[in-house]
């Protein structure tokens, strides 16, 4: 019906229409302490910008394109730490409506790159 | 019909009206862009890899030079100043409003699009490339500046603004229906987007809703809060009638809906939401004749 190359000016609004279900995966990075913490990392350490679409969509392409372990290390570059762990590129499986009925184990987790945090 | 079309594309309005417009939405972009400063000037630091030009510069499969970049987008500013004052307006409108879409595409151009700029894009090439700059301008002698002018070389500008602004909203509430079916209807779709959304910014350490996580345990909210969404959107056609009460009642609820978002998502579309994008519906001349602006004018000139 509507042509879906989504541009600019001129888009056909694609925002909100994904055919979504209860269980979504994204595509994010993450510091673990070694005794196993997870801390999240905000969109500017991930991917030097602080539109939030934009580090997730830097992380899937990285995924996509086979660049995991060079954007581990430029995240290592952006991330000051104060305790020991490593930085992952993970791909983390939930069921979203769960998460808020606060059932937050994944159902499944990928790690795709790690490094060690370089400060 | 072919007349009808012509009667509603070409009507007459005062030069005031288009220039209240330029005054409004260049002042909105200006603001918008030292706003989002940050985020324009660290996209000329975005990696190489993630180039994927969009629009005007389809083309593109590498970043520009920082340097120029971060010019362009100094010289936007300053120009988005002048281009709100009227000011040179025949050189300084065409020029901002291309500039404005040269510095919104880039920003765009590195993986995904994102749509806070695209109706405002639009309107700004609307009134960079017409007569708005006739009134209400810096630097015009008194008898070239005539508010009052009515005139349908000032009427058109502003009824395709408002084309442009109804199209955004019926192509929005398409796209949802065209992609979600049914599911989207019956809120399914929505509920599951609420969760996402805020379920990813969380993963991503970026602000998100409490709020709109806190609604999704009730499912039952969504089929409603759908259909509504789905009336305003597409419905955004009743706005092209000129009747004020449709006009408000369009503006309004599309208002109200940006408000959602932002409350459910932490999601916001601050064109809409500051309601410069609906200006064009109204007669927006006469905010020069409130009396609060009357005052703080009057108080200037004793200045």
């Amino acid at each position: 019906m509507i042509n879906q190359h989504d541009s600019f000016p001129l888009s056909p609004y694609p925002m909100f229409s994904s055919r979504r279900t209860t269980t979504e995966s994204v595509d994010t990075a993450v510091f673990v302490t070694e005794s196993g913490n997870i801390y999240r990392l905000n969109p500017e350490i991930i991917a030097g910008t602080d539109e939030v679409i934009l580090a997730a969509q830097s992380v899937s392409l990285s995924i996509a394109n086979g660049s995991t372990a060079q954007l581990c290390e430029e995240i290592s570059g952006r991330f000051d730490a104060d305790t020991a762990g490593q930085i992952e590129v993970v791909t983390e499986v939930f069921d979203a409506v769960n998460w808020y009925a606060d059932d937050k184990s994944p159902i499944s987790r990928t790690v795709h790159a790690t490094c060690q945090d370089n400060s | 019909m072919i007349t009808q079309l012509d009667q509603w594309l070409f009507k007459a309005a005062p030069s005031s009206r288009l220039a209240t417009l330029r005054i409004l939405c260049g002042l909105y972009a200006t603001i918008f862009l030292v706003a989002r400063a940050e985020s324009f000037w660290t996209t000329a630091d975005l990696p190489a890899r993630q180039v994927e030009g969009v629009g005007v510069l389809w083309f593109l499969d590498s970043p520009l030079s920082a340097t120029i970049f971060h010019l362009a987008f100094l010289l936007t500013i300053v120009l988005g100043i002048a281009f709100t004052l009227g000011w040179q307006f025949r050189f300084i409108g065409p020029t901002f409003s291309i500039l404005f879409l040269f510095v919104a595409t880039y920003r765009l151009s590195f993986g995904h699009v994102i749509h806070t700029e695209h109706l405002i894009a639009l309107h700004l090439l609307v009134l960079g490339f017409t007569q708005s700059g006739d009134a209400l301008s810096l630097g015009r002698r008194t008898q070239e500046n005539d508010a009052e002018r009515q005139s349908a070389v000032y009427g058109w500008p502003i009824q395709i603004m408002i084309l442009l602004t109804v199209i955004t909203y019926v192509l929005a509430g398409i796209s949802k229906v065209q992609h979600g079916g049914w599911d989207w209807l019956t809120g399914d779709v929505l509920r599951n987007q609420v969760a996402y959304d805020n379920l990813r910014k969380e993963l991503l350490g970026s602000p998100h809703s409490p709020f709109g996580g806190w609604l999704v345990r009730f499912g039952w909210l969504f089929p409603p809060a759908a259909i509504a969404t789905s009336i305003v959107e597409i419905g955004a056609f009743v706005a092209l009638a000129n009747q004020q009460r449709l006009r408000w009642l369009f503006a309004l609820s599309a208002w109200a809906f940006h408000v959602g978002v932002v409350l459910t998502m932490a999601i916001s579309f601050p064109y809409p939401l500051s309601f410069v994008a609906y200006a064009p519906l109204f007669a927006v001349e006469q905010i020069w004749s409130t009396k609060l602006v009357t005052r703080l004018l009057r108080r200037k000139t004793y200045l």
